[in-house]
C-alpha cells in the first residue's frame, strides 16, 4: 500500500504500443531480444538500466519468404481441433494469405553458437566478449503465420556484421508449420539445434547444417566442427532442415522446453492440459504423457539443477503443478545412467538412446512406480511438504502400478488464483554467500499470472515456494495494464563486503566444479552442505565489473550471485526490471496470531469468567525473517553490490544488521517449524484475595473485570422473590446487598443498600402501579422512581445486564399489563436486558437459573420463552415408536403403547408405574423412578456404580461417574 | 459453584500442519475450532484442563481463514471461509460425525476472509467477506433452501464483517415491526461500511447515519467487531487496521454520526479485536502474540487491563 511499483527498477523508456509477447536473453545475460507485435528489439541491460539498442520491424521476412516448395510437405490440417482450441490461444490464429499487418510476432529466442560447458549451465560465468557474442549467437523469431526466421545475431548489432542496419540478412527460414508457432527452444548445449512447437499440433525439430557438410550423419563431430567454425568466424552458408517432427495430439502445442541435463530429452505442454516428454529420437512414442492440467496448459519449466522434475503452468485451472518423471524419462538398464545425465556431456550415442528406447516398452511399466518411490523417499527431500510428499508418494504407489503408462501424481500443486501465463525456476545461486548463507532456491518458482484470464488484467509476478502452495513468497505487479507475455531471471551479483569478519575456509575446488556436480536428485544443492566460501572478496570497482570482464574476470567468477530480478515483458507494452525484493509480501498480511474471547464452560477451571485464548505460532516476519523465506535479500551487500542496479536503501532497511539471526538458520526449514499451540489463558481459579481481586499465579494470564467473573456466582446466589424467609423486598435487597457484600463488590452493595433503604422510607414494599397518579406522601417516594430508574439505566450502560434484570426482578419492574411501573423506561428495553441476561446464563450453562428467571418473570413476552424452542415428542420406551395420542374419547393419559400394545411409563427396574418423577436416559430412552435410578447407578447402598442399562438393552447409559 | 483447580493455562497441540488463522469457542465454552493453512479445519472438545481432538473437517482447497459457530439453537452448525472463495456450513449430525449442510463453492472471485453468523434472532444467516470486493449473505430458507446474495461493498476487497447484535436499534414508531438487520465491513480501503437490510429485502449502505471523518484509519482495516447493545441505539464498534490503531466508534441514537475514539496506538499492526459478551471489555491482538483486554472505564475512557501486579485499585469499581 506504499507508493506503486517501487518494485520497478528499471523499465524501457520506449514504451511500445502494441502487446510483448517474449523475450530471451543472449548468452552473456547482457543483451535481450523482445518479440513486439511486428517487430523484434534488442535491449541492452546495464546498470543503467535497459537501453533500446535498435527496433526492427520483421513481418517482411515472415511474410515475403515463404518459399512455396515446402508447402507441399506441410502436414495435414487439423482445422477441427484447432478451431476448437482457438479461444484459448493468445495469439490470432492467422491463415497463410493474411494480409502484411496481420502476421504477428509470436516469440523469440536468443541462442549461443558456442558449445562451452559453461554455457550449459544457466548461470554461465564465461561472458562471452561482446564481439564474440554478435558472431557466435543466433536469434529466431518466430511468426503467426507459421514461419521462423533466423538470423545471426551479430547482424541485429548497430554497425555488427551480415547485413546493413537496415536489413539484417536472415540466416534461414524454417517454414514447415501451417500454423502459429507458439514456442521455440534452443538447444542449451548444442546449438544450431532449434525446436519449435505451433498451433498446427506438430513440434518440430530444426538442424542448422553446413551447405557443404559432408558427414551429416555423425551429429557430435558435426556439432563440435560447427563451433570450431563459428569461432573463426567463418562465414559459412548454413542450410536449415526439420530432422524431425513430433505429434503428440492433434492439438496445439503451447510451449517446448529441452531438458537442462539430458540432451535428448524435450518435454512440451499442449493446449487440452497434457504434458508430454519425447526423446528427440524417438518420435513416434512419447517417453511421458500427463494429463496435467483441466483445460490449457500454458507454460512448463523444467528444473534447473533436478533433471527429473518439471514444472507446469495451467492457464484455465489457475495452477502450477511439478511433476517428477523420473521414472518416465529414465531408462531402466544400467547404462542408461550414462546418457546424459551430467551436465554438459554431449556423449549421447545415437545407437546406445535407441537401445534404451526399445526397451521403453517394456520397463516403463514395471520400474517406474518403485523408482519414482525411491526418488521421492530416500533423499529426505527437504522442499516437499510432508503431506503432499507423503501423498503422492502412496498415490503413486497404487494407483500407477496397473496402469500402462504410469502417470505421476504431481509432487506439488500451486494454487496461483489466477490464469498462469509463464514459469519459470528461480536458477540456484550461483556460490555460497557467506559461512552461514544457503541456497534455498531450489524449490522456488517465478510464476507470471493474468489478473483476468488471458486477455487483459494485470499481470502479476509472484515468487512461489512449494512449500506453501497458496501463497506466493513475494508479488510484483510492475504491469499494471496487460499480462506478462513473458519473462526472464536476471542475476544479482552479491559483494560480500566483510570477509574477514569470519574465517575463511578456502575451497579447494573452483567454484564451477562444485557447481557442475551439483546435478543431482530432487535434494538441497551441493552448495548447502559446504563450507565453501569465496576464495577472493570483492573490493574492485562495482560498477565496472559487468563490463570489463576480462580483467575482472576471475572475480566475477567467484563472485556469488542471487536471483532476485526478473525481466518481464508484457501486452500492456512495457518492458521491465522489477525486484522481487521490494514485491508485496503476502504473508505479512497475514494476522501471525488469532485469539478469541470465550465464556468458560461449566467443564472448565475459572467456570463463568471470561477467558481470552491465543495461538502462539512461529510465523516468519519482519526483515530478519524475510531471507528465511524467500530467500531474497535485501541489504546493502546486494543492494550495493556490483548489481545490475543501483537500488536506493530505505534507512530503515540500512539500519538492519543481517549478520545476526542468521546462525540458528538451517537451511530446508520450513516455516512455522512447530506446529502452532493454542493457549488458553484462564484467567484465575475462582479464588479471591483477601481484598477481593482474583488471585492470579500465572503473570502471564490477563486480569478480567470482576463483573464478568462473578457473573456465575451471583447468578446462582442473587435473590429475586420473596420466600417464606424473606417476604419484603426489602429484605432481597439487603440480602443481594450482603451477597455483592461477600463478592467484594461494594459499590454493588450500597446500590442494593440504597434502593432498601429508599422502600423503607416510601414506606412502600414495591412500586406504585403503572399509571397510578397518587400523589407522592412523602419525599422518597418522589424520588423512588427516578433514582430507580437512572440506576438501572447507569448499569446498563456499563454492560451490567446481570443487576438490570436482578433489581427489575426484585421491584418486579414489570407487572402483569406488559407494563413499566417506571415511567420512560420502555418495556422494549427492558425484553432485551432479560433477553440478554438469559443468554448470557444459558451460555454459561447456568440453565436452571434462566428457566427460573423465564418462569417468575411477569413480562409474558418473556414467560413465553418456555414454551420456545421446546418440543417434547414422546415415544415408547419398548419399541421406540412415537406415542400415538389416545383416540378413546375422554382418554388423554395414554397407559399403553398403540404400536406394541405394552404399557407406557413402567419404571425399568421395579417395573412399577412411575406416578411421581420420571427419569430416563436420553440415549436408550429407558427410564423409571429417580430412586431406581439412584439405586442403579448411583451406587447407592455401598453397591458399585453401573454403567449399563438395568433392561438389559445394552446402552450404556452412565458414562461419567455420577456425583454423589 | 466454584470449581477449585490451579490457574493456568491450557496447551492444545492443533496438530495442523501449517499457520493457524482463527480459532473459536463455540456458545458454551466447550468446544473448540481451527482453522489452518493446511486447508483443514480441527474441532476440540476441551474440559478443564485437557482437550481432546473431536473431528477434523477437510473440503477446502485453500487456507481457511475463519470460522464461527452458530447459535445453538439451529444445531452443531459451523461455518468457515477459505482462500479458495468458498464458504462451507458443517453439521455435526451425531457426535464426532460432521457433514456438508451447505457448500457454497466459489462464490467470490478471490479469498474469502471472514465469516460470520447472524444473531440467531434473524434465522440462521451468513455473512462472508471477501478480497474481491463483496460480502455474501448466505441464508436457510425453509426446507433447506438456501440463498445467496451479495453487497457490493468496495473494490479492493474487504477483510471483515461484524453483524450488528438484535436489540441494537429500537425504533419508537414502529414498535411491532420486525428488526432491521444490519452489519459492519472493514475494509482494505481503510474504511468501515456500516449496512442495513431494507425492507425490499436489498442491503444497502446506512446512508442515514454518517461515519465521523475526524479519525480514521490510514490503512487496511483488518477486523470491526460489533459490541454486544445493552442500550437500544446506543451502539458501539470497535474496528482495528494495519495503520497500529484501534478504534471505537459510538453512535448514540438512532441514525447519529458514529464517532470515532482512539483507543490505543499500538507498536505493530492490530489484527483482531474482540468484544466481550457483555461489552465494554475489548481484547485486542496486535503484533505477533499480543493480546491486550481494555475496559471502558465509567468516565468514558479506555484503559488496559493488565496482570495484577501493576493493577492499580482503581480495578474493582465497576
Amino acid at each position: 500500500m506504499a507508493v506503486p511499483n517501487k518494485e520497478v527498477v528499471a523499465s524501457l523508456t520506449e514504451r511500445s504500443t502494441d502487446p510483448l509477447r517474449s523475450i530471451s536473453l543472449s548468452p552473456s545475460r547482457r543483451f535481450g531480444v523482445i518479440a513486439g507485435k511486428d517487430n523484434l528489439q534488442l535491449v541492452k541491460i546495464s546498470p543503467d538500466g535497459l537501453k533500446r539498442l535498435r527496433l526492427l520491424n520483421i513481418t517482411q521476412y515472415l511474410q515475403t519468404n515463404v518459399p512455396s516448395g515446402e508447402r507441399q510437405s506441410q502436414p495435414a490440417k487439423y482445422g477441427d481441433v484447432r478451431d476448437t482450441f482457438g479461444l484459448g490461444v493468445p495469439k490470432q490464429s492467422t491463415q497463410r494469405t493474411m494480409s502484411h499487418g496481420n502476421i504477428a510476432v509470436t516469440c523469440a529466442a536468443w541462442s549461443s553458437l558456442q558449445q562451452t560447458e559453461q554455457q550449459a549451465s544457466e548461470t554461465s560465468d564465461q561472458t562471452p566478449s561482446l564481439d564474440a557474442e554478435k558472431a557466435n549467437s543466433i536469434i529466431a523469431a518466430a511468426g503467426s503465420n507459421g514461419v521462423v526466421v533466423v538470423w545471426t545475431s551479430g547482424s541485429f548489432f548497430p554497425g555488427g556484421g551480415g547485413g546493413s542496419m537496415g536489413n539484417p540478412q536472415p540466416e534461414g527460414y524454417l517454414n514447415q508449420h501451417s500454423r502459429a508457432v507458439n514456442s521455440l527452444a534452443w538447444h542449451p548445449r548444442q546449438p544450431g539445434l532449434l525446436l519449435t512447437a505451433s498451433q498446427d499440433a506438430t513440434a518440430k525439430l530444426w538442424h542448422r547444417k553446413d551447405s557443404i557438410d559432408r558427414k551429416g550423419e555423425d551429429k557430435r563431430k558435426k556439432s563440435n566442427w560447427f563451433a570450431n567454425k563459428a569461432n573463426t568466424k567463418d562465414s559459412k552458408v548454413y542450410q536449415w532442415k526439420c530432422i524431425a517432427t513430433f505429434k503428440p495430439k492433434n492439438e496445439a502445442i503451447r510451449d517446448i522446453q529441452w531438458s537442462n541435463f539430458q540432451d535428448d530429452i524435450f518435454a512440451l505442454v499442449t493446449v487440452s492440459g497434457s504434458l508430454i516428454v519425447y526423446n528427440r529420437y524417438i518420435g513416434m512414442r512419447a517417453l511421458a504423457k500427463v494429463a496435467a492440467h483441466d483445460g490449457d496448459a500454458s507454460c512448463l519449466d523444467f528444473h534447473p539443477t533436478q533433471p527429473y522434475i518439471i514444472a507446469t503452468g495451467g492457464s484455465n485451472d489457475n495452477r502450477v503443478k511439478v511433476w517428477d518423471l523420473e521414472s518416465n524419462i529414465t531408462m531402466s538398464k544400467k547404462d542408461d545412467h550414462n546418457i546424459s545425465v551430467n551436465a554438459g556431456t554431449l556423449n549421447t550415442i545415437r545407437s546406445e538412446t535407441e537401445n534404451s528406447a526399445n526397451s521403453v516398452s517394456s520397463h516403463d511399466t514395471d520400474k517406474s512406480t518403485p523408482r519414482l518411490e525411491t526418488s521421492n523417499s530416500s533423499n529426505g527431500i527437504r522442499s516437499l511438504n510432508g503431506f503432499s510428499q507423503n501423498s503422492s508418494t502412496l498415490s503413486n504407489t497404487t494407483l500407477s502400478r496397473h496402469s500402462k503408462v504410469s502417470s505421476p501424481l504431481s509432487l506439488h500443486v500451486l494454487s496461483i488464483s489466477a490464469a498462469v501465463t509463464k514459469i519459470k525456476w528461480r536458477p540456484s545461486a550461483s556460490s555460497v554467500m557467506d559461512d552461514d548463507e544457503v541456497d534455498r532456491h531450489e524449490s522456488m518458482l517465478a510464476v507470471a499470472s493474468a489478473r483476468q484470464a488471458s486477455a487483459g488484467g494485470s499481470g502479476v509476478l509472484g515468487l512461489w515456494s512449494c512449500d506453501r502452495p497458496f501463497m506466493p513468497l513475494s508479488v510484483v505487479e510492475g504491469h499494471e495494464k496487460g499480462a506478462i507475455g513473458d519473462f526472464v531471471w536476471l542475476e544479482t551479483p552479491y559483494r560480500n563486503t566483510k570477509p574477514t569478519s569470519h574465517p575463511l575456509v578456502s575451497s579447494a575446488e573452483p567454484m564451477d566444479k562444485s557447481r557442475s556436480g551439483s546435478v543431482g536428485r530432487y535434494s538441497p544443492s551441493t552448495t548447502t552442505d559446504g563450507t565453501v566460501v569465496l576464495r577472493g572478496s570483492l573490493r574492485g570497482d562495482a560498477e565496472s565489473i559487468l563490463f570489463d570482464n576480462k580483467e575482472k574476470d576471475d572475480e566475477r567468477r567467484a563472485a556469488p550471485r542471487i536471483w532476485q530480478h526478473i525481466l518481464s515483458v508484457g501486452r500492456d507494452g512495457r518492458c521491465l526490471v522489477q525486484s522481487l525484493v521490494r514485491g508485496e509480501r503476502p504473508m505479512s498480511r497475514i494476522p501471525p496470531s488469532c485469539f478469541a474471547l470465550a465464556n468458560l464452560s461449566p467443564f472448565q477451571t475459572g467456570y463463568g469468567s471470561l477467558q481470552v485464548f491465543s495461538v502462539y505460532q512461529n510465523v516468519p516476519k519482519g526483515a530478519e525473517n524475510d531471507m528465511k523465506l524467500t530467500g531474497l535479500r535485501r541489504d546493502q551487500y546486494t543492494a550495493q553490490a556490483p548489481g545490475i542496479f543501483k537500488e536506493e536503501m530505505s534507512d530503515e532497511e540500512m539500519e538492519f544488521d543481517r549478520s545476526d539471526g542468521l546462525d540458528f538458520f538451517e537451511p530446508g526449514r520450513r516455516f512455522p517449524d512447530t506446529s502452532p499451540e493454542l493457549v488458553f489463558n484462564v484467567v484465575d481459579g475462582g479464588k479471591l484475595d483477601s481484598s477481593g481481586l482474583p488471585i492470579n499465579e500465572d503473570v502471564e494470564a490477563i486480569c478480567i473485570a470482576p463483573e464478568v467473573l462473578h457473573l456465575s456466582r451471583f447468578a446462582s446466589s442473587y435473590q429475586l422473590y420473596p420466600d417464606s424467609e424473606l417476604t419484603a423486598r426489602v429484605d432481597l435487597c439487603l440480602h443481594n446487598a450482603g451477597i455483592a457484600e461477600n463478592l467484594r463488590r461494594d459499590s454493588l452493595a450500597r446500590m442494593w443498600r440504597s434502593i432498601a433503604s429508599m422502600m423503607q422510607g416510601a414506606g412502600l414494599d414495591e412500586l406504585p402501579k403503572a399509571g397510578t397518579s397518587i400523589a407522592p406522601t412523602n419525599v422518597m417516594q418522589f424520588v423512588l422512581l427516578p433514582t430507580v430508574k437512572s440506576l438501572l439505566l447507569e448499569r446498563a450502560e456499563a454492560g451490567d445486564v446481570q443487576t438490570c434484570v436482578a433489581v427489575c426482578e426484585v421491584l418486579q419492574v414489570i407487572d402483569s399489563d406488559q407494563n413499566t411501573k417506571i415511567p420512560g423506561l420502555d418495556i422494549t428495553l427492558l425484553r432485551e436486558w432479560y433477553l440478554s441476561y438469559i443468554d448470557l446464563l444459558e451460555q454459561m450453562c447456568l440453565f436452571s437459573a434462566s428457566a427460573f428467571l423465564i418462569q417468575r418473570c411477569n413480562d409474558p413476552v418473556i414467560g413465553a420463552m418456555n414454551q420456545n424452542s421446546t418440543t417434547i415428542h414422546e415415544s415408547c420406551s419398548t419399541c421406540g415408536k412415537p406415542l400415538q395420542p389416545s383416540t378413546e374419547p375422554g382418554g388423554t393419559t395414554r397407559k399403553v403403547c398403540k404400536t406394541c400394545r405394552r404399557p407406557v411409563g413402567m419404571c425399568f427396574l421395579c417395573h412399577q408405574p412411575v406416578t411421581a418423577l420420571y427419569v430416563w436416559c436420553q440415549g436408550c430412552g429407558h427410564g423409571g423412578h429417580l430412586e431406581c435410578a439412584l439405586k442403579w447407578f448411583g451406587g447407592f447402598e455401598s453397591e458399585p456404580p453401573r454403567e449399563i442399562c438395568p433392561t438389559g438393552c445394552g446402552h450404556r447409559c452412565n458414562f461419567q461417574k455420577m456425583n454423589s | 459453584m466454584t470449581q477449585e483447580a490451579e490457574p493456568g493455562r491450557i496447551y492444545v497441540d492443533t496438530q495442523h500442519e501449517d499457520l493457524v488463522h482463527d480459532a473459536q469457542l463455540d456458545y458454551y465454552g466447550c468446544r473448540l475450532a481451527t482453522c489452518s493453512s493446511d486447508r483443514t479445519i480441527k474441532i476440540y472438545n476441551v474440559s478443564e484442563t485437557s482437550y481432546e481432538l473431536s473431528a477434523t473437517l477437510q473440503g477446502h482447497e485453500g487456507p481457511v481463514w475463519q470460522v464461527s459457530w452458530s447459535h445453538p439453537k439451529f444445531g452443531v452448525l459451523l461455518a468457515s471461509c477459505s482462500f479458495d472463495g468458498s464458504v462451507f456450513i458443517h453439521r455435526e449430525i451425531r457426535p464426532r460425525d460432521w457433514s456438508l449442510v451447505h457448500v457454497a463453492r466459489r462464490i467470490h472471485d478471490s479469498s474469502v476472509n471472514s465469516v460470520a453468523f447472524a444473531p440467531h434472532e434473524y434465522g440462521l444467516k451468513v455473512a462472508a467477506a471477501s478480497s474481491d470486493g463483496r460480502v455474501s449473505i448466505i441464508s436457510c430458507q425453509n426446507d433447506d433452501d438456501w440463498s445467496l446474495e451479495y453487497i457490493e461493498d468496495n473494490a479492493l476487497g474487504v477483510n471483515s464483517v461484524s453483524w450488528a447484535p438484535s436489540g441494537a436499534y429500537h425504533d419508537e414508531s414502529n414498535s411491532e415491526g420486525t428488526e432491521i438487520s444490519r452489519l459492519v465491513t472493514g475494509g482494505c480501503d481503510n474504511r468501515m461500511r456500516f449496512w442495513k437490510l431494507q425492507d425490499s429485502g436489498q442491503w444497502c449502505e446506512d446512508s442515514q447515519s454518517q461515519v465521523s471523518k475526524d479519525l480514521c484509519h490510514s490503512d487496511w482495516v483488518r477486523d470491526v467487531a460489533w459490541a454486544p447493545c445493552l442500550v437500544p441505539n446506543i451502539n458501539m464498534v470497535a474496528s482495528c487496521s494495519e495503520d497500529r490503531t484501534v478504534l471505537i466508534w459510538t453512535q448514540n441514537g438512532r441514525n447519529e454520526e458514529w464517532k470515532a475514539l482512539l483507543l490505543h496506538t499500538f507498536d505493530s499492526p492490530v489484527w483482531r479485536v474482540s468484544w466481550s459478551v457483555t461489552g465494554h471489555m475489548l481484547a485486542v491482538s496486535s503484533g505477533d502474540n499480543d493480546v491486550s483486554v481494555w475496559k471502558a472505564g465509567v468516565d468514558g475512557t479506555w484503559s488496559q487491563m493488565s496482570t495484577v501486579e501493576d493493577t492499580p485499585e482503581t480495578q474493582h469499581d465497576g
